[in-house]
């Protein structure tokens, strides 16, 4: 039988609340994924009561997406987890990855709506002003909103990159590099248990670790000019100088 | 925004996104499994969120080429989602088994008859909450009896004051039935136990108690100890003891929490269930219907004795007691009320409809006009067609005011003042100044009757003193003979001599 720690890696003195039988349907719902048997994936989550509490959860946090939002963040995560199982990856902590991918669909939701309104706005400005010529702009630009944003995405990375080695300490860097490459590979969820096991860190080390590399990361992206400096490093933007310059 | 804010703006993003995936969650993962046990989905709920699933899922393997996925996902898509809710609910009732504790296993719903223990489909909602609950059999003798309810409160502190110690369940079910003298307890089964047990015995337990987790029972009491009643006495037949031996009922899951608990017994106990009883004059009407049925099919005539016997088998099919009164009083009621409309039909050539809506009503006043064959109001009525339908008259035009009215009415019947009273108020076409006369007649009628009874000189002096001071000027002129003026007048010169020669002279100055 699959240990407790095993699905709740960074809880080793697990809740004696997390009854046993919830325990084993987590197990039969990745070994039924890993076995191309979605229905009986979905039966095990159920079983075990693990979709009533992400839809309650998701819901009470998300409840400005209503219930609707809730079960469709849900289910989209439902199916992300079956497709990375059924793909080999391997999930240390099938809730957890549920709970983050749901997380982020249902915060995914919230923006589109949000920009939809946004968009709404214009479209009644537009209409007021019996032109739709900045709409239609609008929507030329988002014709390659997509790859543009894959390539800004990609260039922070480079940054991202550039300023590990800034952070000092070579655990930080290396447990930094570890979540930056596993974010980049688009991974939902990167467990403690799993940086401790690929790097051979302790638990400790892994948490002290992530904790003060976010922290530092973002300080020096802060930091006046440095943006600037690491984007000409990276080859993302020339210098201010050669551009002035390729301006005359 | 320069490029390079842009760019700011995606790393920001980049490190936020790098702190979500690598959060830890175990403390997020353990409340999820916490509130999904105990908040679990709704039955509707689980089949919405249950479909989105499938569908997600099958969209998802056909862009994956999942050929194996793609089977097992084909078909009616509730037809899956009804097969693994079907697949929860199975496991969750073997779990309860297993994690009851041993003392509770005892009194766990159980399959009998064929009817298997399940989940009650819908869940039942309990003041505005859906409260899922398993529903099954369980043996009368292994429930105890709820001494948490408040129904019992008064007895419970009574006896804790004369025993120093809480009722053991037999005392509680003693409690309950009556058999245990209280002092101040007034009647014999004041939670009319034996009423519920004999339709009980005919109907079985028709709404299921509800029992928590550990078999308290949190609704059903009077029911569960109306079984008791029925296994431990002689007048019911051994069929009548079988049904009352297993009890269906509803029982909490293992996820209810103290706030279902409480909901269930607000919602059972102060919140109304409408349910309107049948008027008597209906049920009355059915009896008196298979009464007529019954006596038709015998050969001849029935004795007292056979009659006796009919009208108790009679009682029992309408779950009317063990004894005929409620049989007999029906049959009166309805005979009554059958005179009435045929008077105010035939005769008065009133509406049938009318009249009927009027028997429905007025139908408790006619077990008054039927009581007394031989010396009561029956009896009087009786003796006088006139006086019958002049009873019938007011009756359909409301202006009895109440029960008394009507049991009056053997007095009024040989007081000639009261009568002409009663006459004047079935003229009368205002109904409230009608009901007066009726009550003036009614108090003519008793007051002489008292008056010839009991009331000595100084009672009567005050009666007659305080009527004639009360009694308006105008009635001299209008009401009142001159022949009975005269008398009073006569009379009230005697008085004068004799107060004179008892007080003296002084007291004529008053």
């Amino acid at each position: 039988m699959l240990e407790l720690s095993a699905i709740f890696p960074e809880n080793e003195n697990c809740s004696p609340e997390v009854t046993m039988s919830q325990e084993e349907t987590v197990k039969q719902a990745t070994e039924a994924a890993a076995a191309g048997d979605p229905v009986g994936m979905a039966e095990a989550l159920y079983r075990g009561h693990v979709i009533d509490g992400l839809v309650r959860r998701i819901h009470a946090r998300w409840s400005v997406l209503g219930y609707q939002g809730a079960e469709d963040a849900v289910a989209s995560a439902v199916e992300i987890l079956y497709t990375a199982v059924r793909q080999g990856e391997k999930i240390l902590s099938p809730v957890g990855f549920l709970w983050k991918v749901a997380d982020t669909k249902a915060n995914d939701a919230w923006r589109a709506a949000e920009r939809e309104t946004h968009l709404e706005s214009w479209e009644q400005v537009a209409d007021e002003m019996d032109s739709y010529a900045v709409v239609e702009q609008e929507e030329g630009l988002g014709l390659d909103e997509d790859s543009e944003r894959e390539e800004k995405r990609a260039m922070a990375v480079r940054m991202a990159r550039k300023l590990l080695p800034r952070l000092g300490q070579q655990n930080m860097q290396a447990v930094m590099a570890y979540v930056i490459d596993a974010v980049d590979a688009g991974r939902w969820d990167v467990p403690n248990q799993e940086i401790k096991e690929a790097l051979g860190l302790s638990n400790d080390t892994v948490r002290t670790s992530l904790s003060r590399g976010f922290r530092r990361l973002s300080r020096l992206a802060q930091e006046e000019g440095l943006a600037e400096e690491l984007l000409v490093e990276a080859n993302i933007v020339q210098p201010q100088e050669e551009e002035e310059e390729y301006n005359k | 925004m320069s490029i390079s804010d842009d760019i700011k703006k995606e790393f920001n993003a980049l490190i936020e996104k790098a702190r979500h995936v690598s959060l830890d969650v175990s403390g997020e993962v353990e409340e999820i499994l916490k509130i999904g046990r105990e908040n679990p989905l709704s039955r509707d709920e689980a089949v919405r969120i249950l479909s989105k699933v499938i569908e997600t899922l099958r969209k998802a393997v056909e862009q994956l080429g999942d050929k194996k996925a793609t089977e097992s996902l084909k078909g009616d898509t509730l037809a899956l989602v009804e097969r693994i809710i079907a697949a929860r609910d199975r496991i969750n009732n073997s779990i309860a088994v297993d994690e009851l504790p041993q003392e509770y296993r005892d009194i766990l719903i159980q399959s009998h008859n064929g009817i298997k223990v399940g989940p009650v489909r819908p869940s039942p909602w309990f003041h505005g909450k859906e409260v899922p609950m398993n529903s099954g059999f369980v043996k009368t003798t292994d429930i105890q009896l709820w001494e948490g309810n408040e129904r019992l409160d008064i007895h419970l502190r009574q006896f804790h004051r004369r025993h120093g110690r809480r009722p053991t369940p037999d005392e509680l079910l003693d409690l309950m039935l009556g058999k245990m003298q209280m002092p101040g307890v007034s009647k014999d089964d004041q939670f009319e136990i034996s009423i519920l047990a004999r339709s009980i015995a005919i109907n079985g337990v028709r709404k299921p108690p509800i029992l928590d987790i550990d078999g308290t029972v949190l609704d059903g009491n009077r029911r569960i100890a109306a079984c008791y009643y029925i296994l431990n006495n002689d007048e019911f037949q051994s069929d009548q003891k079988q049904r009352a031996e297993y009890i269906f009922v509803w029982q909490l899951t293992l996820h209810a929490d103290d706030d279902d608990r409480r909901r269930v017994v607000v919602s059972l106990n102060f919140e109304p269930d409408y349910k309107i009883d049948w008027p008597e004059y209906v049920k009355a009407g059915k009896v008196h219907e298979e009464w007529q049925a019954l006596l038709a099919l015998e050969p001849r005539a029935p004795g007292p004795r056979r009659q006796a016997e009919m009208k108790r088998g009679l009682s029992q099919k309408y779950a009317l007691g063990p004894d005929t009164s409620v049989v007999n009083r029906y049959i009166k009621m309805v005979e009554w009320a059958n005179d009435f409309e045929t008077y105010c039909v035939s005769e008065r050539r009133l509406d049938e409809f009318e009249v009927k809506h009027k028997a429905d009503y007025y139908f408790q006043y006619f077990d008054e006009l039927s009581k007394g064959t031989t010396s009561g109001v029956a009896y009087f009525l009786g003796q006088d067609e006139a006086f019958k339908h002049l009873a019938f008259d007011l009756l359909f035009q409301g202006k009895f005011n109440n029960w008394r009215d009507i049991r009056n009415l053997k007095h009024i019947y040989s007081n000639e003042e009261a009568r002409a009273l009663l006459l004047r108020a079935r003229e009368e076409p205002n109904v409230e100044e009608a009901q007066d006369m009726v009550e003036d007649a009614g108090r003519i009628a008793t007051l002489k009757r008292a008056e010839t009874r009991t009331y000595g000189a100084n009672t009567r002096i005050e009666v007659f003193t305080k009527w004639l001071e009360e009694l308006p000027i105008k009635a001299f002129r209008d009401d009142i003979r001159p022949d009975t003026l005269l008398c009073l007048l006569k009379a009230l010169k005697l008085v004068e001599r004799q107060v004179e020669k008892v007080l003296g002279k002084e007291a004529l100055k008053l």
